[in-house]
Order: C-alpha cells, then structure tokens, then sequence
C-alpha cells in the first residue's frame, strides 16, 4: 500500500469518483442506485493503490479526519483497564487504553467468570484472579449491555500485568497465577499474564 | 438492558427569553426540537456508531426569522466540523409567500405579514429531500416556483458551507 502525494480537502456529500474507478474505504461510502463513491467525512483526501496481486485492481479513496478523535474500544482490540471492583461472578474494570492510544472518556469492562481463563472455567475463583486496583491486559469481547463492554483474559498474554502487594509494593510474578511482593515476600493470587519471551 | 446496534440522535432547540422582542412567545417552537431531528436523522449514518448517542443542542441568542432553516444547516455543519460520518450535508431554506411575492429567508416582520410558508431541506449534492414543510394557502404553479428556488438556494448555500469547512481545515492544519 502507498500512499500518493494529495492533499485535497473533501466535506460530507462530495463525490469522489465512480464505483468502476475507485473502491470506497474509510470515510467514504458507495451509493447504489447511481454507482458513485462520496466522501462522508471533512478532512483529506488519500487514494491508497491495491496491491499488485489483489484482483481488484481499483484504488482505494479514504478520507482522513482532520481532527484527532479520542481512542473507541471495538470488539478485537487489545485494551489496559485498572479492576475497580471484584464480585464472585465477574469483576469490572475502566478501559484505560486501547492499543496504544489512552481512551478520553471513560469506558467500563466487565470481566465475567467464564472469560478468565481458557480452560478450567468454572473452576475459576474470581477473587484469586484479580483485586481492584490491578492493571490488566484485555481483549475486547463485544460491546457487551448497555453498562459495560465484555473483556476476556483467556490467553496466556492476557490478564494481570501490574499489581500492588497489600505492602504497597509492586509485586513480582513467580508463576501463572502467583505474584510475590518484594517486600514482605508475601503471595497472592493473580491471573497472571505473560509478558514478553 | 440492551443498547441500540445503531446511533442515536438527539436533538434539542430551545430560545433565550431574550431572543424574540415579545418576550417567551410561540407554541410552535416546541416541534423544532423534533423536526431538527427529522431533518438531521436521514443524513448520518448512524448504523458506523452502535450504542452511541449524538446529541445536538441548539440556543437560538437572537432570532431574526427563518430560525429553523438556519438551525438545521448550521447544526449539519456542526456534525461535518465534528467527524459524524453523513451521506451529505443537510441545508435549509425557507421562503415566504407575500401576496403575489415569494420571499426567501424571510426576516421576522415578512414572517408575521406572511399569507404562507414553505421550507425545504435537502442533501444538497445527492438532490434528496430530507424535509418538506408547508403552512397556508399556496397555488401549485406557486409551489413549483417556490420549491425550485430552495433548492436552488440550498446549494448555494451548500458551496458555501463547504468553503467554510475547508477553510476551518486547512486554517487548524497550519
């Protein structure tokens, strides 16, 4: 994919070319009963060429936006959430980032039972899994109710990544579901996530 | 409780009470909260943000007649400026009936006086009619010259609005 050197300004409405010339990508949209692409988005205009072995041989047109938009949680992505509470059936979480991107606004999560772990799920005790306060590493199940998106911590890179000991130390990992604070050499119970290697 | 897989709209039109020279007059005012949302709900595409709300809040500070024809293009403009993905911009334009004469964007002493109204919003670049209104008593042939010369204003004013997008665009770009 490359991208060629234009910088045209396009608003809502604007046609951008035909649907035999050029595919609509982000921003733009085909309208089918006269087979033209519009632009539906204020902000620049990009034509992205297809890779040479792609069978559609259009380019691609995307518009984009001209302001920074705050990071959106969408089913797939990788997010960061801080555990705000721990029940015996799910704990919730507020999404903190996601990808690389801090959220503006505030998005919660709820990790339930069956999502903690890949196997063993009813075996799963929630209070040995999280405490509030831990940062963990999420995947973003669905948009889950009207409160709250569904988060799962069922792989091995996934669950807690940082935790603070009752010392108020931030405590080591030892094992898939121990972490040791330096200091007392206490252990807790944590879903433990894999980080690196 | 379930969410919507589509946005929601939500639209709001109120008046200062020192808006009008009568003071906190007008019955009518109270559908422009949902005829704003007729006028608007047709051209976002609302199914790109499931379990999201836009809303749009309109303060008229001082009216000078056609104020839903004004508060419909420039909220249109608002959500262009925001980055809500639209079909098209929306614009609106009024016109009085005057007798034998049409007035376009009638300021409110033509408005008082006026035999009939009519307003017409459009996707302006899609030639779709988003909104229709007409009150009093109109010929047909009347109607016909009316509605030509809205939508011919309507995409005058659609240029214009684009404009002023781009102008806004490139000016926070620098």
């Amino acid at each position: 994919m490359k991208e060629e050197g234009e910088r045209e300004v396009v608003t809502p409405g604007e046609v951008l070319g035909k649907a035999s010339d050029v595919r609509a990508g982000r921003g733009a949209y085909l309208a089918p009963h006269n087979n033209l692409v519009y632009a539906s988005l204020t902000g620049f205009r990009r034509a992205l060429s297809p890779s040479p072995d792609s069978p559609d041989q259009r380019p691609t047109v995307e518009i984009t936006d001209h302001k920074a938009h705050g990071a959106v949680p969408e089913p797939g992505s990788i997010v960061i959430a801080r555990v705000t509470k721990v029940m015996a059936k799910m704990a919730s979480a507020d999404i903190m980032c996601v990808g690389p991107k801090s959220v503006r606004e505030k998005f919660s999560g709820i990790i339930r039972q069956q999502d903690v772990r890949a196997t063993e799920i009813d075996k799963v005790d929630m209070h040995l899994s999280f405490r509030p306060g831990d940062i963990v590493k999420a995947i973003v199940l669905s948009l889950g109710d009207a409160r709250a998106y569904y988060l799962s911590t069922a792989k091995n890179e996934l669950g807690v990544v940082s935790a603070e000991s009752t010392a108020g130390a931030t405590m080591v990992p030892i094992s898939w579901t121990e972490m040791q604070c330096p200091l007392t050499a206490q252990i807790e119970h944590r879903k433990v996530a894999k980080i690196g290697g | 409780m379930m969410y919507s897989d589509i946005g929601r709209l939500n639209c709001n039109v109120s008046y200062t009470t020192f808006a009008t020279p009568v003071r906190a007059q007008g019955s009518d005012r109270k559908e422009f909260s949902s005829m704003l949302h007729k006028a608007l709900e047709g051209a976002i595409i609302l199914e790109t943000f499931p379990k999201t709300t836009v809303d749009v809040f309109a303060l008229v500070l001082e009216s000078g007649g056609s104020d839903l024809p004004v508060v419909i293009s420039c909220a249109s403009l608002a959500l262009a400026d925001a980055g809500i993905l639209m079909y098209d911009l929306v614009t609106s334009v009024s016109l009085s009936c005057l007798g034998k004469n049409l007035v376009i964007d009638p300021i409110l002493e033509e408005e008082s006086y006026q035999d009939g109204s009519l307003m017409i919003t459009c996707m302006p670049s899609r030639y779709e009619v988003t909104q229709l209104t007409i009150t009093g008593e109109w010929s047909t042939p009347k109607i016909n010259e009316g509605m030509q010369l809205c939508l011919d204003a309507c995409s005058k004013l659609a240029n214009i609005m684009r404009s002023c997008l781009k102008e806004a665009t490139t000016s926070s770009q620098e």
